[in-house]
């Protein structure tokens, strides 16, 4: 579904992404893992269109994406969380799943009066769905800057899904939560599987990782040093070593 | 009766150029071009009814649609920059429209007199208004109706899915684009609306003033027009009217008889007026309980009243001041807006308490301000340990 070949991306003299090759198959979840300053946000910020890339080529269902702007790679079906929350702090809950409804069938579907004015009965139809899966629904009119922190991350998952991607980016979307909100989390990436949505998900919290992930990438200094489950990379010692030195192998595990 | 249907006209004009900058300023763009496009309504339609002898209202359309297209033109290389770069590329292109009128030079032969745009001398006689026999009331009528219409299609848009997508783009263009908004489009549409609305109001100042001249279409005015929402709040049209009311009608006209004092006054009440209300007027206004807000309410009713009331009541109070303390020297003018002020600000004895209870919390801002100012940070710094 989503083919990366020889990726590279450099700032300035720092290469922070160096001739990545990876494949991601539909309906798959892969995580992408790696110290910090790896080259893994970067990497998701080359799929989105955000910056444009230094070399290599990004295709998507058949279809290259390599430098299309960050709408357009929206309308191929991929939709991204960011690192740090990024909402529309002062629109409402609601509004904030309103703006998002720029997917392709819905367009053809309403006119374009309509599709600006109000957005059609499908559309806020669906926006209505994303918030009762979010468990939003009885915030839907409080502005999105006054939730809670954990509110605000599944508000930003329902805002890319409001989209109705194929291909959903998360880039770290456990970031900061607590034990049980990674649980929930969990689930609700799997029902999203269950819907057929294909996951690339960067992430620390290896408790999620390893649980959910059917492969794993793991990155260091922009290259891909692993591949495979979750428990080949965590036997490889090559990952070892970049997560925790060469020192001594401690019981700690891959996970650091 | 005269100073208020010219009141009126102004507040009126300037509502619908504050209204264009409000369009343009939901996208984050703070845009110093609107003054440019306002002079393009003004001189494109003022052609249009002396020289071409069309009716004010086809004029209108024209002038707002062509200051449209020149701001769709302009929009595109200008919405390239962001920020203080974008500031100054509009300041540019304002700056460029002036002196292109300043340059511009059309005269017809009209009877005894020639009639056009003359360069530097500006473009008088645009008679529509008195050669059609429009009294001062019905100018005002038409103004205002022209303002409320403008103001009900931008009120409408707000409340549309494109107004919340132009809030999101002025929030985080990048979270934006990345949920499929087109930046270029967005950008250069909310451009092109906010020129049509500042063509509109062009039209209707140049036909009301009957005399322009590129000298009013400056930096100043541009400066006017991005902060009456400012000031007003960009959550609400009805803050735009508000600021427009208290600057136009209380710091520019009502304080005339300050003479240069004026001036000064009307600077430090814009910066108090800001931090009373950092996020404008209608912040304030939401912020009040039902209670306060049927007194704000009523300030307005009465207010309207006694405007219409007239010369009249208004000169009964200025001979009941007088009465008390002795020959002030204050005029109509001077007086009903000393009126309006103490309406507005507190209609019956409970807002007058409601006036005196806010003064504490007023000072303590003000005070909290000065203190920063001399520590010259606007971020106030834990004290060291001695």
């Amino acid at each position: 579904m989503l083919e990366i070949q020889a990726l590279t991306k450099n700032f300035g003299g720092v290469v922070a992404v160096d001739a990545l090759d990876l494949t991601v198959n539909e309906g798959e979840i892969v995580a992408l893992i790696g110290p910090n300053g790896s080259g893994k946000s970067t990497t998701v910020n080359l799929i989105a269109g955000i910056f444009p890339a230094s070399g290599g080529r990004i295709s998507f269902k058949g279809r290259d994406i390599t430098d299309t702007q960050p709408h357009r790679t929206l309308e191929c079906g991929i939709a991204r969380t960011f690192q740090n929350i990024r909402l529309f702090n002062e629109l409402t809950v609601w509004q904030n799943l309103w703006v998002a409804q720029n997917a392709p069938e819905t367009r053809k579907s309403e006119n374009f009066v309509k599709r600006w004015m109000s957005g059609s009965a499908a559309a806020r139809r669906s926006v209505e769905e994303e918030l009762a899966f979010a468990n939003l629904a009885e915030k839907r009119d409080e502005l999105a800057g006054n939730l809670a922190f954990g509110e605000q991350r599944r508000l930003e998952l329902a805002r890319s899904l409001a989209a109705n991607p194929s291909l959903l980016l998360l880039d770290e979307p456990a970031a900061g939560m607590s034990l049980e909100e990674v649980k929930a989390l969990d689930g609700r990436l799997r029902t999203l599987q269950g819907r057929g949505i294909t996951i690339l998900l960067v992430e620390h919290v290896m408790e999620l990782v390893m649980g959910i992930a059917g492969r794993i990438a793991v990155l260091n200094f922009g290259r891909k040093i692993a591949e495979g489950t979750p428990a080949e990379v965590q036997a490889d010692p090559v990952v070892r070593e970049a997560y925790l030195g060469t020192a001594e192998p401690t019981a700690a595990g891959a996970a650091g | 009766m005269q100073f208020w249907y010219g009141l009126a006209q102004l507040i009126g004009v300037h509502t619908i150029l504050g209204l264009s900058a409000y369009v343009v300023l939901q996208t984050g763009q703070v845009t110093m071009a609107q003054a440019g496009f306002f002079a393009i309504g003004a001189y494109v339609s003022g052609m249009l009814t002396t020289i071409a002898g069309w009716h004010i209202v086809p004029a209108l359309f024209i002038g707002g649609a062509t200051a449209a297209a020149v701001a769709a033109i302009a929009g595109f290389p200008a919405l390239r920059v962001k920020g203080l770069m974008f500031v100054v590329a509009t300041i540019a292109f304002g700056e460029a429209v002036r002196l292109f009128w300043f340059n511009f030079t059309y005269q017809v032969q009209q009877g005894a007199v020639k009639v056009g745009p003359q360069g530097g001398e500006g473009f008088k006689q645009i008679r529509f208004f008195p050669a059609n026999g429009w009294t001062d009331l019905d100018r005002a009528i038409f103004i205002l109706a022209v303002m409320a219409i403008v103001m009900a299609g931008v009120w409408w848009l707000d409340r549309s899915r494109a107004g919340a997508v132009l809030r999101a783009v002025g929030e985080d263009d990048l979270a934006a684009q990345s949920v499929g908004v087109n930046l270029t489009a967005v950008k250069v549409s909310a451009f092109a609306i906010g020129g049509f609305i500042a063509g509109v109001g062009g039209t209707l100042y140049s036909h009301y003033t009957t005399h322009i001249e590129h000298a009013n279409f400056g930096v100043v005015l541009a400066t006017f027009a991005i902060a009456y929402p400012i000031v007003g709040g960009l959550h609400n049209v009805f803050g735009t009217l508000a600021a427009v009311i208290f600057i136009q009608g209380f710091l520019v006209e009502g304080l005339r008889f300050l003479g240069d004092w004026r001036n000064l006054l009307f600077g430090f009440l814009i910066v108090v007026a800001m931090n009373v209300s950092p996020r404008g007027f209608v912040s304030v206004y939401r912020d009040l309980s039902p209670y306060w807000r049927r007194r704000v309410y009523g300030g307005a009713i009465v207010t309207v009243v006694l405007v219409l009331a007239g010369e009249t009541a208004a000169n009964e109070i200025v001979a009941a001041v007088e009465g008390v303390l002795g020959n002030t020297g204050l005029e109509y003018n001077h007086m009903a807006w000393i009126a309006f002020i103490v309406v507005m600000a507190g209609w019956s004895w409970s807002g007058l308490a409601a006036a005196v209870r806010l003064l504490p919390a007023g000072l303590r801002r003000l005070s909290a301000l000065l203190r920063d100012a001399v520590g010259g940070s606007a971020v106030r710094r834990p004290r060291k340990a001695a």
